[in-house]
């Protein structure tokens, strides 16, 4: 009959241990690999390297965007004066028509009317 | 992180020394996990001699976002990862289903160990790959349910599931009533 333990603690508690042999045979292929790795002339191209920091991207596709719009609001005309197309013949009518300024009705000034009203009285008055 | 981005530079320019450090700083607890999860001290070792000699060969592009240890330890649950998937796959193809037990030591190498680490490490193997991770990374590993979680790539609660019903499992295969 097993002994009753403690799980917990047996697996804290477990350890296995590398032997010299093992040691050894590991660090001398670690240390090949190590020397090939740091001997090996770095071929990392602009784009790996850029690619390669993420928060750079993300900066540059905030800049990009952020032209892009300035670009697209810059390009849009501002206002409907500058939108009228010129016409080229003075009969081709190239757009809407502008509305004619309305004149104020033709009344007479009053010095105007008491005059002509004057010389109305006149020739009546003689007639 | 200070200390490991030091010697990931010295790594970089070639000192022995640093990965002298490295190795002795992690051979066992590495060693430890391997064997934890595969049973068998041959495949361990190879494991731990995979993880090294891949990480001193792609040292020069390492750039780290975790701890070195967490780094370190991630490698070996892949490559074990790897090797139950592999065994799976030649199992099927074998007598058209998979292993039901996971790898097994000879009789030499249980030999070395005593009675209840022997017992433990068979109740281990009887665990699902993912409790068992859980429980010897945590218990072993001293690491936080939330690294496991970032390299289980699951959730923390998740995480917390797994370690719980993994260790009643662990209890209940090691005859040890429950004190709750």
């Amino acid at each position: 009959m097993n002994a009753p333990v403690n799980v917990e603690l047996a697996v804290m508690e477990l350890r296995i241990r590398t032997t010299a042999a093992l040691d050894q045979r590991i660090l001398e292929d670690a240390w090949g690999a190590l020397h090939g790795a740091v001997s090996k002339p770095a071929h990392r191209t602009v784009l790996s390297c850029f690619l390669g920091m993420r928060w750079k991207l993300v900066a540059a596709a905030v800049i990009l965007a952020a032209t892009f719009i300035t670009a697209m609001l810059l390009s849009r005309p501002r206002g409907a004066a500058e939108r009228h197309p010129v016409a080229r013949d003075s009969r081709t009518q190239v757009g809407p028509v502008a509305p004619v300024e309305t004149r104020p009705p033709a009344t007479l000034p009053v010095a105007d009317r008491e005059r002509i009203e004057r010389m109305y009285a006149a020739v009546t008055s003689r007639g | 992180m200070q200390d490991d981005r030091h010697l990931i530079g010295r790594l970089k320019q070639g000192d022995r020394e640093a990965l002298r450090q490295v190795y002795v700083a992690y051979k066992d607890s590495l060693l430890t996990l391997a064997f934890s999860l595969l049973h068998d001290r041959n495949t361990a070792e190879d494991v731990l001699h995979d993880v090294f000699v891949s990480f001193a060969g792609c040292v020069g592009d390492l750039a780290l976002r975790t701890s070195l240890r967490q780094y370190l330890t991630a490698s070996v649950l892949n490559r074990v990862r790897d090797r139950f998937r592999r065994d799976k796959i030649q199992a099927a193809r074998a007598d058209g289903r998979a292993p039901a037990e996971p790898l097994r030591g000879g009789p030499e190498q249980v030999a070395v160990l005593g009675e209840e680490t022997r017992r433990l490490v068979a109740a281990l193997a009887q665990l699902p790959l993912e409790q068992r991770e859980v429980i010897v990374l945590r218990l072993n590993g001293g690491m936080k349910f939330r690294q496991i979680a970032e390299i289980q790539n699951a959730s923390v609660p998740t995480v917390q599931g797994r370690y719980r019903y993994g260790i009643d499992r662990l209890r209940a295969l090691m005859g040890v009533r429950t004190t709750t």
